[in-house]
């Protein structure tokens, strides 16, 4: 009986394979020999795969539900996230698993950088892997803008506003980004066809030559000190070394980076099903103003970079980096195709990626924290601490509700909260004195707003008079020029009253 | 085998193709008739793509409600529907403006969004500012720049009055060709 | 790894466990109070205080004053803001943030629910609702004080009598006029101060005084003054018309 099962599957297979060539295509594929010491440090190229796999199938299947107009895309993904069974593991998973793409792409391209393994004869590898990093920002991009929310609506805004600042065809640029004249439907569209047939196709075709190319080149050695890159003599010696020293992919290779393929998409998983989808946001109904609009964790250094950078340059960086950027990274290999691999040997290099990463971490975190960003229901959500109202004067708290009026807070912190733009004011009264005060209220400065036409002159003196209760020092309080003073003796004599009577 | 086989099927391999001239010359031909009917072809689907490059986008006069509803000293937000609008733009084709009325019948209506990289603004009728969310632009209430990145003051649209009614020429998102 | 396993377990074993987002144990209930107190923290609390107390502005949750001012006001406040104050009215507002209680709604679905309501008769609705839901919360078993309120319905004040009720009444705490105690609650006669109040604040000041940081109500009791002495309604129009003779009022 089971001696005629194997006769009959053994028939089928070696059917199948006398017409298909299937397994004698396949296994020197699987089975090609890889260096012996390509351990963990290997595992993020295939695990960026499988990420893209996930989100292909993610995405097919989030197609069949999504509706890509803008007049329904909002509500088919409410519908997706609360009526359809599982449909919010389904956003959850294509949006982690997104993420985490990027985050296995920025690794895997970190230790080519680093092990210097694009040089000869990888330079290509390392272009279309430029090439492939570039499609999955563009693919983190167009998602975001899936999500047709406030955040996706006022992103394109940049996006357009940063096309407007092209000289001359700029207006032109930012039109067909659009689609028309304005963020609307046909931009949901465009978006859509980009996202979902264009760049995924890109991807694939992009996939497909990397692969090609680790089989034509092999993968690399782990380098070592002195182990120098010659393009006369390194593709004998890495093919002599190979077969000496090789192991096959297959188990060798892959069973490792299964292992490591099988505990992220474990992890991932969890995180979906724990921390559920991003977004949607808000309706993206341009008239509701009290949007506050963040791109996605990939883009915000670009946020942070815009917020920082002087209003003078600002234009001609975003016109010159991004080529300068996109030659740079393509054409590292050309630049620097032989010679040592070690990091060790090459401090430039490992000094260059340690600081390219710190600033993009710097300004990523600062993304986070967006202290230029004004706290915008701060001065009516945030109540004065209450310890600052101690004892204090009449004149005093009507300074103190003066500040929560103009709005001082939604730049300025008390007690730790409010806005990060400016300077918290917790001790102002100890750093600047009265005039200084007046002054700064009234004509700004410092990248303040002047408050001189909005405020009279009472005002200015009350919220003065209460910032200056604001001390740390202990100090005697700044006498208020031209205003009563606080008297020590309770005894003085009562003045005269004169004034316009009850008016 | 020593017959005459004149009429006999033989033996020998066909004769040789055509000379490899006339295959150049087909050759060629394929490619020029592929060129041309791919460049026919391109001709409408390069112009759908790039349409919104050429077409010349107008704007209309648009009635965003009477006077009366924007009181003197008061700046208030507008709301219209874009005349450009498509009908699949949903919500998205409703859109806003800030208007601020300085004097009677005197106007002026600034564009939501920030000159800076077009977040909306918000309007703070208490300390008389417009304020940014995404890069802390800040505006004075005659739409000067007050601080922040903003290269300029925000976009104003061109208004009118008839017939009591407050009208304003819009249809394109604002941005620096727009320069007023 | 065992732990990371038995983590892991436990969120695929909560993921399948929900089918869709809306299950009835995240769907939030709000009652009146609770959504009105939300709306409270986000709308008014920077000048109220946090709970309704120790806020610069006048402390609200007062059960008394609460009463006394009567809903039909506090509405029209919320809509309208003080007149010559610093409380804005929130009547022109999208009220985007503001929350209404309801069925069974999850908070999101509720914010895009309101959104929709940015017709000046929904915001009166949810200006209604806030002001209910505000007298749930600190107005219960709050008593309408017989003096009135409001400067309109107020007898004329005399500024020489009031400046008589000013030196046994207030003077203790707030000085003689034109001078300030360092060591009490301030002076009331400060110009700029003056510049920035209305009579209707300066009344409202004196009628329900502040409980929280205290200043005594109209009903007392005073500093040095029989325990059972209070004012009427003549002799805090006659202490505000005094003030308002020592400076005029903003505007």
């Amino acid at each position: 009986m089971i001696r005629s099962i194997q006769k009959i599957v053994g028939g089928l297979l070696g059917w199948t394979e006398s017409r298909s060539g299937l397994v004698s295509f396949v296994a020197p594929l699987v089975t090609h020999r890889v260096p012996r010491d390509a351990k963990w440090w290997y595992v993020f190229g295939s695990a960026s795969l499988m990420f893209f796999s996930i989100q292909v199938v993610t995405g097919i299947l989030l197609a069949t539900m999504y509706a890509p107009s803008a007049a329904e895309a909002y509500q088919s993904l409410q519908y997706i996230d609360h009526q359809v069974p599982f449909g919010w593991m389904l956003r959850a998973l294509h949006a982690w698993s997104s993420n985490a793409m990027i985050l296995m792409v920025v690794i895997h391209m970190s230790q080519v950088f680093l092990h210097a393994s694009f040089k000869f004869p990888r330079e290509l590898m390392w272009m279309v892997g430029v090439l492939l990093l570039f499609c999955t920002l563009a693919l983190a991009f167009t998602g975001q803008i899936m999500r047709w929310d406030q955040d996706a609506y006022w992103g394109l805004g940049i996006g357009a506003a940063i096309m407007d600042r092209v000289p001359v065809i700029g207006n032109q640029l930012r039109n067909v980004m659009l689609g028309g004249p304005y963020i609307g439907g046909a931009t949901l569209s465009r978006f859509f066809a980009l996202h979902v047939f264009v760049l995924p196709g890109l991807t694939i075709a992009l996939i497909g030559a990397h692969m090609a190319l680790i089989l034509k080149n092999g993968i690399s050695e782990m380098p070592k000190p002195g182990m120098v890159v010659d393009p006369k003599t390194y593709v004998a010696e890495y093919e002599e070394r190979i077969k000496k020293t090789g192991v096959p992919f297959m188990p060798d290779a892959a069973q490792r980076d299964m292992v490591f393929c099988g505990l992220m998409l474990i992890l991932v998983g969890a995180l979906a099903a724990y921390l559920g989808p991003v977004g949607p946001s808000g309706v993206p109904n341009p008239t509701i103003i009290d949007a506050n609009p963040r791109p996605d964790y990939a883009f915000l250094w670009i946020f942070t970079a815009l917020a920082l950078m002087p209003p003078q340059i600002e234009t001609a960086v975003l016109l010159i980096a991004p080529p300068i950027v996109v030659l740079a990274l393509l054409g590292l290999p050309l630049l620097s195709n032989r010679g040592e691999r070690a990091p060790s040997r090459r401090p430039g290099a490992v000094i260059s990626y340690v600081l390219i990463a710190t600033v993009l971490g710097t300004l990523t975190w600062l993304g986070v924290v967006s202290a230029w960003s004004p706290v915008m229901n701060a001065w009516t959500s945030l109540p004065t601490p209450p310890q600052y109202l101690v004892g204090r004067t009449p004149l005093e708290m009507q300074g103190a509700l003066v500040m929560q009026h103009s709005q001082c807070r939604n730049c300025h912190s008390l007690g730790g909260e409010g806005g990060m733009r400016g300077p918290n004011l917790d001790n102002v009264g100890s750093r600047k004195s009265w005039d200084q005060l007046v002054r700064q209220v009234q004509q700004g400065g410092g990248n303040m707003p002047a408050y001189g036409k909005n405020l009279s002159s009472a005002e200015t003196t009350a919220v003065v008079a209460f910032m200056t209760t604001l001390r740390n020092d202990g100090a005697p309080e700044s006498t208020i020029p031209g205003a009563m003073e606080r008297q020590s003796s309770p005894d003085q004599a009562p003045k005269p009253v004169l004034g316009d009577a009850g008016k | 085998m020593s017959c005459d086989c004149s009429n006999t099927p033989s033996n020998q391999p066909p004769p040789p193709s055509p000379p490899s001239a006339r295959r150049g010359v087909m050759l060629k031909l394929g490619i020029g008739l592929m060129g041309i009917g791919g460049a026919i072809a391109s001709i409408p689907l390069v112009g759908y793509a790039i349409t919104p490059a050429l077409k010349k986008y107008k704007n209309s006069w648009i009635d965003l409600g009477g006077i009366a509803d924007f009181p003197e000293g008061e700046t208030r937000l507008g709301k219209f529907t874009n005349p450009n609008a498509a009908p699949t733009d949903g919500e998205s084709a409703e859109q806003a403006v800030w208007v601020r009325s300085f004097k009677p019948a005197q106007f002026q209506v600034f564009a939501v969004n920030c000159a800076h990289l077009g977040c909306p603004v918000k309007w703070f009728q208490q300390s008389k500012l417009f304020m940014c969310p995404c890069h802390g632009g800040v505006y004075y209430e005659d739409g000067t720049r007050a601080s922040g990145p903003p290269p300029r003051g925000l976009f104003e649209y061109k208004w009118k009055i008839e017939n009591g009614r407050l009208l304003i020429d819009a249809g394109r998102l604002p941005g620096l060709e727009q320069t007023v | 790894m065992m732990l990371f396993g038995v983590i892991l377990a436990a969120g695929f074993l909560g993921a399948c466990g929900k089918m869709s987002a809306t299950d009835p144990e995240e769907t939030v209930v709000l009652t009146g109070s609770q959504a009105a107190l939300m709306n409270y923290a986000q709308n008014c609390s920077a000048c109220h205080g946090a709970q309704g107390v120790n806020g610069a502005a006048r402390q609200l949750a007062d059960a008394n004053y609460l009463a006394s001012v009567g809903r039909q006001a506090l509405i029209s406040i919320t809509t309208n803001g003080v007149p010559g104050g610093f409380c804005p009215g929130f009547g022109s507002n999208d009220l985007v943030n503001w929350i209404s209680e309801s069925d069974a709604k999850t908070v999101t679905e509720q914010i895009d629910k309101t959104r929709v309501k940015t017709v000046a008769e929904k915001n009166a609705e949810q200006f209604a609702h806030f002001v209910d839901g505000l007298l749930q919360a600190w107005g219960k078993n709050g008593a309408a004080i017989s003096i009135p309120w409001s400067v309109r319905s107020a007898p004329a004040g005399n500024a020489s009598s009031g400046q008589a009720v000013y030196a046994t009444m207030c003077q203790s705490c707030h000085g003689a006029p034109g001078t300030t105690l360092a060591s009490t609650a301030g002076s009331v006669t400060d110009p700029n101060y003056l510049r920035l109040i209305t009579d209707q604040g300066l009344r409202s000041a004196v009628l329900f005084g502040r409980p929280d940081r205290g200043m005594p109500s109209w009903s007392g009791p005073f500093p040095n003054q029989a325990p059972d002495r209070t004012l009427s309604s003549q002799e805090i129009s006659d202490v505000v018309a005094f003030l308002r003779s020592t400076a005029s009022q903003k505007q």
